[in-house]
């Protein structure tokens, strides 16, 4: 009879089964069960003539469902396989072996069969051989991550039955860091915290590891299993908006980074990718060093024979952490710089509010008199008017694309991603969403014919209306990781 | 947007209101009208000098001055006019509470100081409330700002509002024309984008004929407030304002053509002349076809930026447009055989290329 292992310790993905009998004196009889919490595909090769002939079965076994199967009746009744085969009806031993198709990392099916003594009356019990995954590692080695960033980390191991590569990852419940200061675990999610190094580590449940071998009709030794990787947290850097410096001039440009506690170097460049055309740091440099958020001053030296041809990155030893595209170029006046984010948040109503900030290359924002900055936000596709899908957003159109400037001399302005003049949605609620793409932009007459030259961007506008599994409905608009909601939509 | 009077010349003012602000016992007076107190905050709404004409624009002047020995603060809301109310009560007895005007997107902070002893004055544009003023009569209005006038940082006060009345007579088309011509000159000689923005806005809003010559005079100016005058040939939308903004479609300043041809999109289906008709909308179909191929161009840079997420970006939108694969194929063919470039975003090019050229089965 099948024993009922304890809790998981003999389930397994793969069994390879002894001998089995059947003739007139004896017959074999087995049953396969699903000892997990979620469903496995059986499959179960009867191998016989010295593995050259096969009959195969399948069933699917809901947890804790059980399938039986005896031999004799198999041969005897001429019960077609899932290829339509029979077993030969002379027939009287072989071997056979058993594989969970799902493969589930846990394991999940145990087996245990009889062979009857027809004419002693003797039985005998026979275990299988246990096998399952071996010596796990961590998918990521090193898990590279930025300062609030994170990553889900996987478990691998090497199936010694299948011999087929199989994550485990769930067999591993308990995860945590040796420094938390540098990086957390959240189960399986490691999260960077300040810039660092440190290691990470799991531990799996007790189950059996180790290579395919026969059990010896005892137990599978039981292991917990901690494989490690390690962990490099890097500092996060973001530039400022200055996609022009002009040629003899020069252009406040931001470097912004996070931690600002970071005390790691990060080293700047900036190189021509294609053609002619060069810019210097203030130090008359292409190359500086900084630690924390700097305001760089870069001199337009050559005109850009080609657009966006130079490159400022930041890296470190890790690689580049970030990186932006220049242009130097004679403008004719100073020009809006260091366009940047200084705040988001959620102003209520579904609005969501974003604050912004910007330099002149002259550094006085009086002489950015002629400039207008800028946002050109385009639809999902060419309709004009673009339709608001309603219900369930508000029957109201935006202008596509839609072109809304201040003045640059204002050196700041905000940005309100809101549902005006219409705010009621409209039911039926159903799931919805849109999203738009936005760019900030600046012109000045004297510049290139007053065309807009984008300064951020693209952006990604999405709006969603989506129900909750309670039945409420949420509207949220998200951008640049913000978000503002009406939870419930009434 | 924002414009300061320095010295208005106020002949006729529909109502005045005053609060007088007494610091020591923490009170608020309203007076009906007089001269401003010296210790007080004044908030008052005045009228333009004379009768207007029918279709003239109709402003506002909102002034508040500070007489108290602190600093006085208020918000105007979104672009320094979404925090007022307006009603009108037109010539037929309708009355209509008129929403504030917020829109979605970029704008000016509505938050001003005025330090002790300033005045600060603004021109609000009535038309923009409201779009209506179009028979002669006697209109009533009432206005108030919503959000409180706060002295010393903690004390609020509160706008009371005013009522008043304006008068339209007829329509004049030779006034008319004059007060067109000076308002697009005042745009053209502006020292500033921000000095042509309130003359440019007024003019968009005179939705008459006439304004046509005027509104062409700005888009040629060159100045940054064309879009405004191209909003008002839409506004317009006669068969001379649909020519003007035919001619514009050629216009290489700023996206002079690209807001043109939205505007003609819009505009299309009220055109009654048949062939105007017709001529707008191949015209719109070429201007698609050469703004469908700018965007291409624009797409095909992204793809070299190092930026995975602004490249896959670019993928994403060259496979949604009308060949803007077959354009992208050299660079994305670069993209995908580039080892320096990330993973996924060669993976993304060897996507896009699949889909250009279908394996065969």
């Amino acid at each position: 009879m099948a024993r009922k292992p304890r809790l998981s310790d003999q389930l397994a993905t793969h069994w390879e089964a002894g001998a089995w009998e059947v003739d007139s004196t004896h017959n074999t009889l087995s049953t396969i069960s699903n000892g997990s919490n979620q469903l496995a595909r059986a499959q179960l090769t009867i191998l016989y003539n010295q593995g050259t002939g096969q009959y195969q079965i399948e069933r699917t076994l809901a947890p804790d469902e059980q399938m039986a199967l005896d031999f004799g009746k198999l041969i005897h009744n001429r019960v077609p396989d899932k290829n339509g085969n029979t077993l030969p009806p002379d027939l009287t031993w072989g071997t056979y072996r058993l594989l969970d198709l799902n493969d589930n990392p846990t394991g999940s099916l145990y087996e245990g069969k009889v062979i009857v003594d027809k004419t002693y009356g003797h039985a005998s019990y026979n275990c299988v051989i246990c096998c399952g995954p071996n010596n796990p590692w961590m998918v990521y080695n090193p898990v590279i991550l930025t300062v609030n960033g994170s990553l889900n980390q996987g478990v691998q191991a090497m199936n010694t039955c299948s011999q087929r590569l199989a994550t485990v990852t769930v067999d591993f419940p308990t995860w945590w860091t040796d420094n938390t200061s540098i990086a957390t675990a959240s189960n399986k999610q490691i999260n960077g915290v300040a810039p660092g190094t440190t290691n990470h580590n799991a531990q799996s449940i007790n189950m059996y590891w180790g290579p395919k071998e026969d059990s010896g009709g005892g137990d599978c030794p039981l292991i917990q299993e901690e494989p490690f990787a390690g962990t490099e947290v890097n500092p996060t850097v973001t530039f400022s908006g200055t996609p022009v410096v002009p040629l003899g001039g020069t252009a406040p440009i931001t470097a912004t980074v996070t931690p600002t506690s970071n005390v790691s170097t990060i080293s700047l460049t900036l190189t021509t990718t294609s053609g002619g055309g060069s810019a210097v740091f203030s130090n008359g440099k292409t190359s500086m060093n900084i630690t924390s958020t700097t305001v760089l001053l870069l001199t337009g030296v050559q005109a850009s024979s080609v657009p966006n041809n130079i490159v400022l990155a930041a890296s470190n030893g890790s690689g580049v952490l970030a990186s932006t595209n220049l242009t130097v170029a004679a403008t004719g006046g100073a020009i809006p710089t260091n366009f940047r984010q200084v705040d988001a948040y959620d102003a209520g109503n579904g609005d969501l509010h974003f604050d912004y900030r910007w330099d002149s290359s002259s550094g006085n924002l009086a002489d950015l008199q002629y400039c207008v900055v800028a946002e050109y936000v385009t639809y999902p596709d060419g309709r004009n008017p673009w339709p608001l899908p309603s219900p369930p957003f508000p029957p109201d159109t935006f202008p596509n694309p839609t072109n809304i400037g201040v003045f640059a001399t204002l050196g700041k302005a905000g940005d309100d991603h809101q549902l005006v003049p219409f705010t009621t949605f409209i039911k039926p609620y159903s799931n919805s969403t849109f999203t738009a793409k936005q760019n900030y932009q600046f012109a000045c007459t004297y510049y290139d014919s007053g065309n807009f030259h984008t300064m951020m961007g693209p952006n990604f506008i999405v709006r969603t209306v989506s129900q909750y599994p309670n039945g409420t409905w949420e509207f949220t608009v998200t951008k640049s990781g913000a978000i503002a909601t009406i939870n419930p939509l009434p | 947007m924002t414009n300061i009077f320095k010295s208005p010349t106020l002949l006729f003012a529909l109502a005045f209101s005053l609060i007088s602000f007494a610091a020591s016992a923490g009170e608020v007076q309203v007076q009906d009208a007089g001269p401003p107190s010296k210790t007080g905050v004044s908030i008052s709404y005045l009228f333009p000098p004379t009768q207007l004409s029918l279709h003239e624009p109709i402003v506002i002047n909102f002034q508040i001055k500070n007489e108290t020995a602190e600093v006085v603060s208020l918000d105007l809301g979104q672009d320094r006019k979404g925090e007022f109310l307006f009603s009108v009560t037109s010539p037929d007895g309708t009355i209509l509470h008129l929403p504030k005007l917020r829109h979605e997107g970029l704008s000016q902070y509505g938050s001003v100081s005025v330090q002790p002893g300033g005045t600060f004055a603004l021109r609000l544009l009535l038309n923009e409330f409201y779009d209506k003023f179009n028979m002669p009569g006697k209109y009533k209005l009432e206005a108030r700002l919503t959000t409180p006038i706060v002295v010393a940082g903690t004390l609020q006060l509160r706008d009371p509002g005013f009522k008043g009345e304006i008068s339209i007579t007829h329509r004049d088309p030779a006034r008319l024309e004059k007060v067109c011509a000076e308002l697009a000159k005042q745009v053209e000689v502006a020292p500033s984008v921000e000095a042509a923005e309130f003359p440019a806005l007024e003019l968009s809003y005179v939705e008459d004929p006439v304004a046509v010559p005027s509104l062409a005079q700005v888009l040629r100016s060159h100045t940054l407030n064309y879009n405004h005058a191209i909003s008002g040939l839409e506004r317009i939308g006669n068969d001379d304002a649909v020519e003007v903004l035919l001619s514009a479609l050629d216009n290489k300043f700023g996206d002079i053509a690209e807001l043109a041809t939205a505007a003609l999109a819009r505009m299309q289906e009220r055109i009654p002349d048949p062939s105007l008709k017709e001529t707008v909308k191949k015209a719109v179909e070429r201007s698609s076809a050469r703004a469908r191929h700018e965007y291409i161009k624009t797409q095909i840079a992204y793809l070299d930026y190092r930026d995975p997420p602004l490249q896959d970006s670019a993928i994403q939108n060259l496979m949604k447009v009308e060949d803007g694969l077959q354009q992208a194929e050299p660079v994305l063919q670069r993209l995908a055989n580039d080892p320096n470039q990330p993973a996924d975003v060669r993976a993304a090019a060897r996507d896009a290329l699949q889909k250009l050229h279908p394996p065969q089965r």
